[in-house]
């Protein structure tokens, strides 16, 4: 029998399957994988209990926090501008230090933790395309690292308002949009996080390894002053975009020569190169 | 069934497929065909390359030469073939938030409807044996649990092709037993197709219709288990046992076999995780595995695990590529 005729035989032998099965049995569209997949995501996210960790670590800090970025005068705490104090806690502690590390921690459960446990193959056996199984975790640890964030930064948002100089929660109302800014640059911020980290993780068992050297090597670059005005490193882009969000409450340091449009569009192809490259890589990938 | 679909005999095939990990050659011009409708076994001795040939049937891994099609099409591309398929792994590989019911709907649900997926769920748990714990969490179970948990995974969308990667390690002979009559039952009401991998020959022996060999990376049998049976039945075996009271089980033993069933019988206990263990020399191997298992239900006696040892193993392969 020749390649052509076996193939011919086979697909007819695949729609007879089908046909006995009966269809309405059968879920046959990848939209409706993709739906599983993402709820299989979410619940292997959650009882990781790695975001529990993420959580605890960015709560513990906020001692820490406080006397850096704030600082405690006879014994309390009293901020005359809240807004400019929760603007920057986020710039100066938790969107540096904290968020990188926390989706290095949280992107883990679904990228190197999935391949060292062989759980993946246990879902690529089943009829999903590849590309599909990675837009699924894509959008699962996006969706994970920006609500944790957004719930934690509120927690921090309400801690500053709570010791205003003119009352309790004194002016959050007309505060939020500096929550508002601060969401918006947490969306972008996450977009390219968590995608690098998951593609790194993806790469195999020394996932954590790999993404923890991909972190520090950032930071550790960002301080230097040879590349402090790069216009390739992702934070010196989101900072630019933050400048111009946050502009009236505070005014950062950001590289000179680095343009809005060119941060805008960074930002923005940035987390779809990540995306593309990924779903090559694990369309290409052999798990042996 | 229309007249291509009859002419369509061959679910999976190896055509000449070398596969190679760095310097190490894992699987070296193999060539076997699965064929339709039968439960064919897979037997080679550990590092002979079987789970590497079932990851490229899988579309796992893909082939640095020749061919591996799966009914008919590259299983690397084709992931809509895996409708029809199902796999039970080597090792163990369960989400660990997950609870048995779960676990069978969660999978299944990558095949079948929802409402689908939770009557299987239910109907794969009483299957299986396991409806008493259905809401309990996987990784609390024992080693014959998750290895049944394993093999119900792989038949809740009832597939046309069954592949298991020694899917009987870890059971102890009255499971392994209505295991394979679950196989055999699959085959007779949904036309399924199975091709296990294993150590165990005389239990492949007893429910297969084909017998491929493959060892050192190459195929050197492939006919019916009675072809190969003559080939390999003056083989003396190894067979390790670990059970809690092995010297209720050897005494047994000596008490019911002669020298050929029981030639030798040597007591150690398992490194991992302090077990007893008994080691056998048989010159019969079915007779052997046929009394172990009538004593252990007589008897009561509750075994952890019974497999064939792999240096028995490696002298049979050996004895049988110097033929």
């Amino acid at each position: 029998m020749t390649n052509k005729e076996e193939e011919i035989n086979s697909t007819q032998y695949i729609e007879d399957v089908i046909r006995e099965k009966s269809v309405k049995e059968m879920v046959l569209d990848q939209q409706d994988k993709l739906i599983n997949s993402i709820k299989i995501g979410f619940k292997t996210l959650f009882y990781s209990k790695k975001w529990v960790i993420y959580v605890a670590l960015a709560i513990m800090f906020l001692p820490v926090i406080i006397f850096i970025e704030i600082g405690i005068e006879e014994g309390s705490i009293i901020i005359e501008h809240p807004d400019e104090a929760f603007v920057d806690i986020v710039f100066g502690m938790l969107f540096p230090i904290i968020f990188i590390f926390g989706c290095l921690l949280m992107s883990l459960p679904l990228s190197s933790d999935e391949i060292s446990d062989h759980s993946i193959e246990l879902y690529l056996v089943r009829p999903i395309k590849r590309e599909v199984y990675w837009l699924s975790r894509w959008i699962v640890i996006n969706v994970t690292v920006y609500c944790v964030n957004i719930i934690i930064y509120f927690v921090y948002f309400l801690f500053t308002h709570a010791f205003a100089e003119k009352g309790v929660f004194a002016g959050i109302g007309e505060n939020f949009d500096v929550f508002g800014g601060v969401a918006i640059f947490l969306l972008l911020a996450t977009l390219i996080y968590s995608g690098t980290f998951l593609l790194v993780g993806m790469i195999g068992n020394r996932g954590l390894l790999l993404s923890f050297m991909l972190a520090i090597f950032e930071l550790f670059f960002i301080s230097m002053l040879f590349l402090s005005d790069s216009p390739y490193i992702p934070q010196n882009n989101l900072y630019e975009i933050a400048n111009d969000i946050l502009s009236d409450h505070v005014d950062f340091d950001t590289p000179k020569d680095l343009k809005l449009w060119f941060a805008q569009i960074y930002v923005t192809i940035f987390p779809i190169v990540v995306f593309v490259l990924g779903a090559f890589y694990l369309r290409m990938r052999e798990f042996k | 069934m229309s007249k291509n679909s009859e002419k369509f005999d061959v679910i999976a095939k190896l055509d000449h497929v070398t596969k190679a990990f760095g310097e190490v050659v894992a699987v070296s011009e193999a060539s076997f065909s699965v064929e339709k409708g039968k439960i064919t076994g897979f037997l080679g001795p550990n590092g002979a390359g079987k789970t590497t040939s079932i990851k490229m049937i899988l579309g796992l891994t893909r082939p640095q030469q020749g061919r591996v099609t799966l009914f008919g099409k590259d299983p690397f591309y084709n992931s809509s073939l895996k409708h029809f398929l199902g796999y039970i792994p080597e090792i163990e590989v369960f989400p660990k938030w997950m609870k048995a019911r779960d676990y069978f709907f969660w999978l299944g649900r990558f095949q079948l409807t929802r409402e689908e997926a939770l009557r299987r769920a239910d109907e794969i748990l009483k299957e299986i044996g396991l409806e008493d714990v259905a809401n309990k969490r996987i990784r609390k179970f024992s080693k014959g649990m998750k290895q049944r948990m394993k093999i119900g995974q792989a038949l809740i969308h009832k597939p046309a092709l069954i592949i298991g990667d020694e899917p009987f390690n870890g059971l102890d002979p009255v499971i392994r037993r209505n295991m394979i009559d679950l196989f055999k039952d699959y085959t007779r009401k949904y036309n399924s197709t199975f091709f296990i991998s294993s150590h165990i020959l005389f239990e492949m022996e007893k429910f297969s219709e084909t017998v491929i060999l493959m060892y050192k990376g190459r195929t050197i049998a492939q006919g019916s288990p009675i072809r190969i049976r003559e080939m390999i039945d003056d083989q003396p075996h190894s067979i390790q046992i670990t059970v809690k009271d092995s010297k209720k089980l050897s005494t047994l033993l000596i008490n019911n076999a002669d020298e050929e069933i029981v030639s030798q019988i040597k007591f150690q206990k398992d490194i991992h995780s302090n077990e007893n263990q008994l080691i056998v020399l048989t010159n019969e191997p079915r007779e052997f595995y046929s009394l172990v298992t009538d004593l252990v239900c007589n008897h009561e006696i509750p075994i952890t695990e019974i497999k064939a040892t792999d240096e028995g193993l490696e002298n049979l392969y050996k004895s049988l590529t110097k033929r």
